[in-house]
């Protein structure tokens, strides 16, 4: 893990510029900065397989302890103008491709909240494509190490450049939201053996969910296009727009003691001209279930997996288990261990899949989730 | 002041007294301004662990025993468990968690200033400023 000179210049000046923003507020605009983080680390019990969280990042933890995997740092800023109108920025340090604690404008948007009822937010605005993807970076809010890689790894887009609308509002005893979210957004991914530059446009994100007391529920459908160039040959390739749909159902139970979450996603993709099949296509779900004892919590999740015959993937089936120890430390401070076991063929933990062998390989974590 | 208003004022004095005797020493209280009518645990819950934003909570400085047994009585939790959920709506933008105010009188102040405020207090720091809308023992 390295920072480059230049790199440590731009994340002093993201930073300079939003704690001097804040500092220098005039006093009837209401200024709240706060930031989370996680130090921590992974590694695998085997030298051939490499985990990694999802496609937007190129290196993976292997038999050797990786800090720069698991470890992030978010700042978040808002600025409060009264009569509703606010400005939100966070910026996140994390691996991003190839480099480490990259610096990024995760969110910059405007919003406008005539009432508690609606916000109107726009810029970059968080990609909430399934139930923790919109806080998948905050390590404290969440019971597990990291969310299951089964269902999180499917899109790697945290946010969209564009707007979003959303409304909530009490009936009786439940809680009912809406999302929409439209826009763009560009990134570079590791599919298999393809590294694909994409600009994807026309993302809508569509959210509905009802809360009942501790019972939270909550269906989303994701659709984009990508201009898409597949490589035939050395001279030859394929361009197409490739359209992707994501399905998401899921749900959370929390009363205080006992934690149940579970999610089922399906991704589908339109076909490639000329070859007849789509780049991937899958269906995976996952369910986690834990019990606090005092300030501990204890979790285990199961995660599955299930590809259809695509271009980069055949039919398969992998489940992988993880137990996970949460224990807080201070109000604002978790410590958390993890273990997963999974197949050596499962493309959504191992930048390498391989599909021949039937070994089980172990990741350890372990990291402290802090918020401040 | 005219005969009426007098009146109205010692009557919103008896009626917050007689509030108040209904809590007795160790209680916490939950407050809002005059004009609210009472209010469910599961309500309070609901606000305080950021599900239901019709309400302004309002909180006092960590650590104290009040604020810590105020979150167990109403929301049955620890309060690093809120602080979880917190951090989780507003690192996703949904919300920003209860304004800490200093102390009592703070609080009690905030409210008579603003209906759709909330807050919690020692049962022994009651003034008729402020209504209870629930009683956690």
């Amino acid at each position: 893990m390295q920072i480059g000179y230049e790199k440590t210049c731009r994340v002093a000046v993201c930073v300079a510029a939003i704690l001097g923003a804040a500092s220098t507020a005039r006093a009837d605009i209401a200024t709240t900065v706060s930031g989370f983080g996680t130090v921590g680390g992974s590694f695998t019990s085997d030298e051939n397989y490499t985990f990694r969280h999802d496609a937007s990042e190129f290196a993976g933890a292997s038999n050797q302890f990786d800090v720069a995997l698991e470890s992030r740092l978010g700042l978040q800023a808002k600025f409060d103008f009264g009569s509703g109108l606010s400005v939100t920025a966070q910026e996140v340090l994390r691996r991003r491709a190839n480099s480490d604690f990259d610096p990024g404008m995760e969110w910059l948007y405007a919003q406008y909240s005539p009432n508690s009822q609606w916000q109107v937010r726009l810029g970059r605005v968080v990609l909430a494509t399934f139930l923790y993807s919109d806080s998948r970076q905050v390590g404290f809010a969440a019971p597990w190490f990291r969310s299951p890689v089964e269902v999180y790894s499917q899109l790697p887009f945290n946010y969209v450049d564009g707007g979003q609308v959303a409304w909530q509002k009490p009936l009786g005893q439940f809680v009912v939201a809406l999302q929409a979210s439209y826009g763009s957004t560009s990134g570079v991914f590791e599919a298999g053996p393809l590294t694909i530059k994409s600009n994807s446009k026309d993302i809508l994100n569509v959210a509905a969910s009802v809360a009942y007391k501790d019972l939270l529920l909550r269906v989303a459908q994701t659709s984009l296009n990508v201009p898409t160039s597949l490589p035939l040959s050395a001279d030859t390739s394929v361009n197409y727009q490739l359209h992707e749909t994501f399905l998401a159902v899921g749900g959370q139970y929390d009363n205080g003691r006992a934690v149940v979450i579970g999610e089922w996603a399906k991704t589908k993709q339109n076909n490639a001209p000329l070859l007849n099949e789509p780049l991937a296509a899958s269906s995976q779900w996952y369910t986690a279930a834990g019990w606090r004892f005092g300030k501990f919590l204890p979790l285990v999740t199961y995660g599955n997996v299930k590809e259809e015959q695509s271009l980069l993937y055949t039919p398969s089936r992998f489940g992988s288990w993880s137990g996970t120890l949460r224990y807080d430390v201070k109000t604002s401070v978790a410590l958390k261990a993890e273990i997963s076991r999974a197949r050596a063929g499962n493309n959504t933990y191992w930048v390498t899949p391989n599909t021949a062998s039937d070994k089980q390989v172990n990741v350890y974590s372990v990291g402290v989730d802090f918020v401040f | 002041m005219s005969k009426h208003r007098m009146y109205l004022r010692i009557s919103g004095a008896i009626l917050g007294l007689s509030l108040a005797v209904n809590a007795v020493a160790g209680d916490i209280v939950v407050i809002m301004a005059r004009s609210a009518e009472p209010v469910t645990k599961e309500q309070v819950a609901n606000i305080y662990l950021g599900r239901s934003f019709d309400y302004k909570p309002l909180d006092l400085p960590e650590g104290t025993g009040l604020h810590d047994t105020f979150y167990k009585r109403a929301t049955d939790r620890d309060y690093s468990q809120v602080k979880a959920l917190w951090a989780r709506l507003m690192f996703t933008g949904h919300a920003q968690p209860p304004k800490v105010l200093a102390d009592a009188a703070a609080v009690k102040k905030a409210i008579a200033a603003d209906p759709k405020s909330v807050g919690y207090i020692d049962s022994d720091d009651l003034d008729p400023s402020v209504k209870v809308v629930l009683t956690l023992n």
